[in-house]
């Protein structure tokens, strides 16, 4: 079921509604235990595991501690709140709504990326006021951020294109998925100082792509080329969005 | 009817792998028409509000919406509805003015209009004390009518409304049977899935009877009773009745099935003279007293018994 013909008019709608649920989904699920358990205490303790037996300055671990708050962030919103919805039957209000099923995920991986982006400035900021970390490039850095936020958000709203009620089934995918995506990413170990078989694995995993972009921005060596990690980035976010909306549009089937 | 038809479905099925859901149904629903759609549990009636909502997609056929297909145009078919779905599904988390707000902005209402019909409504529904408590402390009743609300803050052409009056205590009920009453005379068209039949009865000009699938029956309550011609009613009451009496009447030749409703005992029978004879024959045997005697014909109850062959009355029945 299409929405029609998409006109300059249409268009403009569809976007207004988009924002009204990341809005929305913004003021009801980020204060939410699992959202806030997930996206904010979990990262920064897993960082913090690993980095604490690690020599060398804080400031070199940041744009680190950064992608993983990013990842974490804007892939638990959706997770969180979708399922929750379901059960409370309050997702039928948007398919009954003006507003074409593309666009409504949209909104809702909106809301992630939003909520990702904040929180990942956290650390950067600590980082940038307290313990030295430069900014060298805030081009690559902004584009690292933002790049990162859209795609980990996707990921986050293909989980959650789950058609379960339970969000805690949810969480046990989504963690399923994340955390060897964190591990063979080059967040822990240097993609430079990787093995042959191990940077190929790494490659599979997009945060990679990210923590390089992340890397450049704060003048901490880079691994591929910027155009190369954000085409990756978007490229996955691209596909995982679609697959969401596939998973949806086939529910209602 | 055509285009022009507020709701039109023309050979809809929705089949899940082997189990047909909705088979092959065809209907209109006339502009500014209260039309109710009846049957029993697993008939298609959600199946089928689902599709014309939008919730999901039908196997094959077509549905419209005011001329607008579902399926090459729901966003503009789905801006001339809204929808009373049969759980309270408003957001726990916000009050009911963000609910009403809400609801609103997903609508395209501007925001001056929303706030201003926001407030009209919360006062029409008496929440107006309740307008920044969260809807987690909201009463069932509360809840519903807050519902209610949100389905009509962008002013509906079509407004869906299933089972709205379920769970509801006697005061809240008559409140929003009251309130559909009113929205039909404004004009907006009611759709109306309901398993009670004196509810039906009461406010539908026309229902539409499905079952397994399958529409059996379109048309006016009255119509529809008088169509069942051969099911006729007795009801009686007696000064003191016993259960092997009960037990006699149901032996009576010609009295199909007997039935307790409050103080009386409603029989069903094929020749209602014959009936009346009988009865009081019985009770000049028995030394009875009969204290009330009624034809009061069929109930919608009974058509739909008749139509769906289910074997006993529906729940919420006596749709006088």
């Amino acid at each position: 079921m299409t929405g029609g013909a998409l006109s300059p008019e249409r268009l403009g709608k569809e976007l207004r509604r988009a924002l009204v649920i990341a809005q929305k989904d913004i003021r009801i699920y980020c204060l939410k235990p699992p959202v806030l358990l997930f996206g904010l205490v979990f990262p920064f303790f897993l960082f913090l595991s690993f980095y604490i037996g690690k020599k060398g300055p804080i400031s070199e671990g940041i744009p680190g501690l950064v992608c993983i708050s990013l990842f974490f962030a804007s892939s638990n919103i959706a997770p969180a709140g979708m399922p929750y919805e379901r059960m409370a039957k309050t997702f039928s209000r948007y398919l009954t709504a003006p507003v074409s099923l593309g666009w409504m995920i949209l909104g809702k991986t909106l809301a992630g990326f939003v909520f990702g982006v904040c929180v990942s400035l956290l650390p950067l900021l600590v980082g940038v006021a307290g313990y030295g970390t430069a900014v060298t490039s805030p081009a690559a850095l902004a584009l690292g951020v933002l790049a990162g936020g859209a795609c980990f958000s996707c990921l986050g709203t293909l989980v959650a294109s789950m058609p379960t009620e339970m969000p805690g089934n949810v969480m046990t995918v989504l963690n399923f998925v994340r955390l060897p995506l964190l591990f063979m990413s080059g967040i822990f170990v240097p993609l430079a100082d990787m093995p042959a078989w191990a940077r190929a694995v790494a490659a599979v995993s997009p945060l990679t792509y990210v923590n390089d972009l992340l890397l450049r921005g704060t003048g901490l060596g880079c691994y591929y080329g910027w155009w190369l990690d954000l085409l990756v980035a978007a490229a996955y976010g691209t596909a995982f969005f679609a697959v969401a909306v596939w998973v949806f549009n086939l529910s209602r089937k | 009817m055509g285009s022009h038809a507020a709701v039109s479905v023309q050979g809809l099925v929705k089949r899940y792998g082997a189990m047909t859901a909705v088979d092959g149904i065809s209907f209109e629903v006339e502009q500014g028409e209260l039309f109710g759609f009846l049957g029993p549990n697993g008939a298609g009636k959600t199946t089928t509000v689902n599709i014309l909502t939008g919730v999901s997609l039908p196997t094959s056929g077509s549905a419209s919406i005011h001329g607008h297909d579902l399926a090459k145009d729901s966003f503009r078919a789905r801006e001339m509805i809204n929808v009373v779905p049969e759980v309270s599904n408003a957001y726990v988390e916000y009050t009911a003015w963000k609910n009403l707000m809400f609801t609103a902005a997903l609508y395209g209402v501007p925001r001056g209009e929303a706030a201003h019909r926001a407030e009209e409504l919360l006062r029409t529904f008496g929440l107006e004390d309740k307008r920044n408590t969260k809807v987690k402390g909201f009463s069932q009743g509360m809840r519903r009518k807050l519902v209610i609300a949100m389905a009509l803050v962008n002013r509906p052409r079509v407004l869906f409304m299933d089972e709205p009056t379920t769970g509801l205590d006697v005061q809240s009920v008559i409140t929003i049977r009251e309130m559909i009453r009113d929205l039909h005379r404004q004009g907006v068209t009611i759709f109306l899935t309901t398993h009670n039949l004196a509810e039906a009865n009461v406010l539908c000009e026309r229902v539409a009877i499905v079952n397994r699938g399958k529409i059996i029956a379109v048309d006016t309550p009255e119509n529809l009773k008088r169509a069942a011609r051969r099911v006729q009613v007795l009801e009686v009451a007696f000064e003191r009745l016993e259960a092997r009496d009960e037990e006699g009447l149901s032996l009576i030749p010609g009295i199909r099935e007997v039935a307790g409703k409050g103080d009386k005992l409603r029989l069903v029978t094929d020749e209602l003279p014959a009936a009346i004879s009988a009865v009081n024959r019985f009770a000049e045997e028995r030394g009875l007293s009969i204290i009330h005697i009624n034809t009061p014909g069929p109930s919608l109850e009974d058509v739909f018994v008749e139509l769906t062959g289910i074997g006993g009355p529906a729940k919420g029945g006596g749709g006088r």
